[in-house]
């Protein structure tokens, strides 16, 4: 529903009229520059009534903001300490602080975990290979970059877990929406595996990529560069691969050689990443590896 | 007669007392809710770092017994998929943090149950959302500062969530997100602004809440600052008693059953062509509340 044709309740609409009356208060006359001869400023008997007007506004201020204020004091209160103690523990970080925060990357944790870990998945599934997920990490970073740029996901629909894709996708929708642009070119440097780990239902793999190049988001309406620049950069991301504890590697390679992990078919998903000749679902996790988390470390 | 105009005069007089007290009383009622309200949550906040700095506490880890529950639950309803419900929540915390930064709520209101709107974090983000939208009517009222004033949604970023119990017989899933959400604010002043919402000391609201203010007010040129929501959370699904999954929800929410488009927008939740309902992947699962995972 558009905004202006929303019917608030009765406390948003009294601070509405306020913004309303106080936006004609200070229209036209009052806030247009003088030219010469013209009867604008306090010359105008208008402008002037218009001025002490939107005084006696701002003296009523309370008048139309308490109303709105209780009410959601009132609401607030109504589920106990409990909403003030959420209310506080949200961690909401501001300035430079929350840009370098944001997306740090987890710590590598020592090779032998990472090898055992490893082990581990290659004991129950020999046709495991570590490489197959380093290469498929690389393949995936320039796709995940030709996204960005252009807006769209449907090129990483064939590697990104259900989820995920629907979440990227959304967030593509959400940036565009806010007139978000991302511009940039990169490329995989090198990749490793910094995580391997097995549990009772899943198990994951993390790939550590370098990435090189360049990348700048700027917001269009007012030219603004959100981050990044032309300059050339290099930086991590984390692309963390998982599937059922109970998958194994398929014989025709899987999704990472580009087949279908169910029939073995030429891969070809339709967008809920459903095989095309099979029909079943491979970007779930229950066959084969799917790319469940992506991090890219603070720029 | 002379009587008559003293007693007019008299109650005009006091009728302007009785205007000028409750100006008075309403401004320093405003000033005692605002105030309080952001010094208590301000306290609060401060309090809780510290502590997290002395001691961490550890988070309730999954349930043992999940492959066993899960066993159990394929054999009493054949198509559940737990993994529908992984999916559900990477969406509906990105959905969120649409209705939080773009103030557009119907795509939550589509993945949540009536009872979260009742919860601490359904208030929040119902509150937020309106909050977005008025500020939209707001702006569109300014002519020249309006370009110059946006909270924009940046970058969202999640690990893997994981599912940490399942009960099938209260119908209910508890599923654990870890999530980072970036919001650049574009506005004069817009470092006080976002500095005002983190706030952990008296002080630090004070001096962030003039500076904000005084660079509003002076139209200074509009500066660029940055707003991050991080966190651990629970989130819990439940669904109505008795219910099984119908295998044809997956299916469904891709292509209007209507019409036969495809739905193009994640956030969509009708079809752009017949405008008929889309239906929910995870069939009738929603969201119930959302805990924080201390």
């Amino acid at each position: 529903m558009a905004a202006d044709r929303e019917k608030f309740p009765l406390p948003e609409r009294i601070f509405l009229v306020f913004t309303a009356v106080s936006r004609w208060a200070t229209s036209g006359s009052i806030t247009s520059p003088d030219r010469p001869g013209s009867r604008q400023g306090c010359a105008n008997p208008l402008a002037l009534a218009k001025v002490l007007f939107f005084l006696l506004m701002i003296l009523l201020l309370p008048i139309f903001i308490l109303p709105m204020m209780v009410v959601r004091l009132l609401e607030f209160m109504g589920s106990g300490r409990q909403s003030f103690r959420y209310g506080s523990s949200v961690d909401i970080t501001a300035g430079d602080e929350a840009r370098w925060g944001h997306g740090i990357l987890m710590p590598v944790p020592d090779d032998a975990v990472i090898r055992s870990g490893g082990m581990a998945i290659a004991n129950r599934d020999p046709g495991f290979r570590v490489s197959a997920l380093t290469d498929w990490a690389v393949a995936a970073t320039a796709l995940n970059c030709q996204s960005l740029v252009s807006g769209d996901a449907t090129c990483t629909r064939t590697f990104m877990a259900n989820g995920l894709y629907r979440a990227h996708q959304a967030l593509l929708e959400l940036r565009a929406r806010s007139e978000v642009s991302c511009a940039g070119a990169w490329r995989v440097v090198s990749a490793a595996v910094v995580g391997a780990t097995r549990s009772q239902l899943v198990e994951e793999v993390r790939v550590r990529v370098r990435c090189q190049g360049w990348r700048m988001e700027r917001h269009e309406p007012t030219g603004l560069t959100l981050r990044g620049g032309p300059e050339v950069a290099t930086w991590s991301e984390d692309l963390t691969f998982a599937r059922s504890a109970g998958a194994v590697t398929p014989a025709s390679g899987g999704l990472p050689a580009n087949r279908c992990p169910s029939c073995g078919a030429q891969l070809d998903l339709d967008p809920g990443g459903a095989c095309r000749y099979c029909k079943g679902v491979v970007t779930a996790g229950n066959y084969d590896w799917v790319l469940v988390s992506w991090q890219r470390e603070p720029w | 007669m002379v009587s008559g105009v003293v007693v007019e005069a008299s109650a005009a007089k006091t009728a302007v007392g009785v205007v000028v007290l409750i100006v008075i009383a309403g401004w320093a009622l405003m000033f005692a809710v605002l105030f309080g309200l952001l010094i208590y949550v301000t306290v609060l906040r401060g309090r809780r770092q510290s502590r997290k700095r002395v001691a961490p506490g550890p988070a309730v880890s999954a349930d043992p017994n999940l492959p066993t529950v899960l066993a159990q639950a394929r054999r009493a309803d054949p198509y559940f998929d737990e993994q529908l419900l992984l999916d559900a929540s990477q969406l509906i915390c990105l959905v969120m943090f649409a209705a939080i930064s773009t103030g557009d709520e119907e795509a939550i209101r589509y993945l949540a149950a009536p009872s979260f709107w009742s919860t601490v974090f359904g208030r929040y983000t119902r509150n937020a959302a309106r909050d977005v939208r008025l500020q939209r009517i707001q702006e569109r009222g300014r002519r020249a500062g309006s370009r110059r004033r946006a909270r924009l949604p940046v970058d969202y970023q999640a690990l893997a969530p994981e599912l940490i119990s399942l009960d099938l017989r209260e119908q209910r899933a508890c599923v654990r997100v870890s999530f980072s959400q970036l919001r650049a604010v574009v506005a004069p002043g817009a470092q006080g602004q976002t500095a005002v919402a983190s706030a952990t000391s008296l002080s630090s609201l004070a001096v962030s809440f003039g500076g904000a203010m005084s660079k509003q007010l002076n139209n200074s040129v509009a500066d660029l600052s940055w707003l991050s929501w991080a966190g651990k959370y629970d989130l819990v699904f439940t669904r109505p008693p008795g219910t099984r999954t119908d295998p044809r929800a997956a299916i469904a929410n891709r292509t209007c059953s209507n019409c036969g488009a495809t739905y193009r927008s994640e956030l969509a939740t009708t079809c752009a062509h017949c405008n008929a309902e889309r239906p929910v992947a995870w069939d009738t699962w929603r969201l119930a509340d959302i805990a924080v995972v201390e």
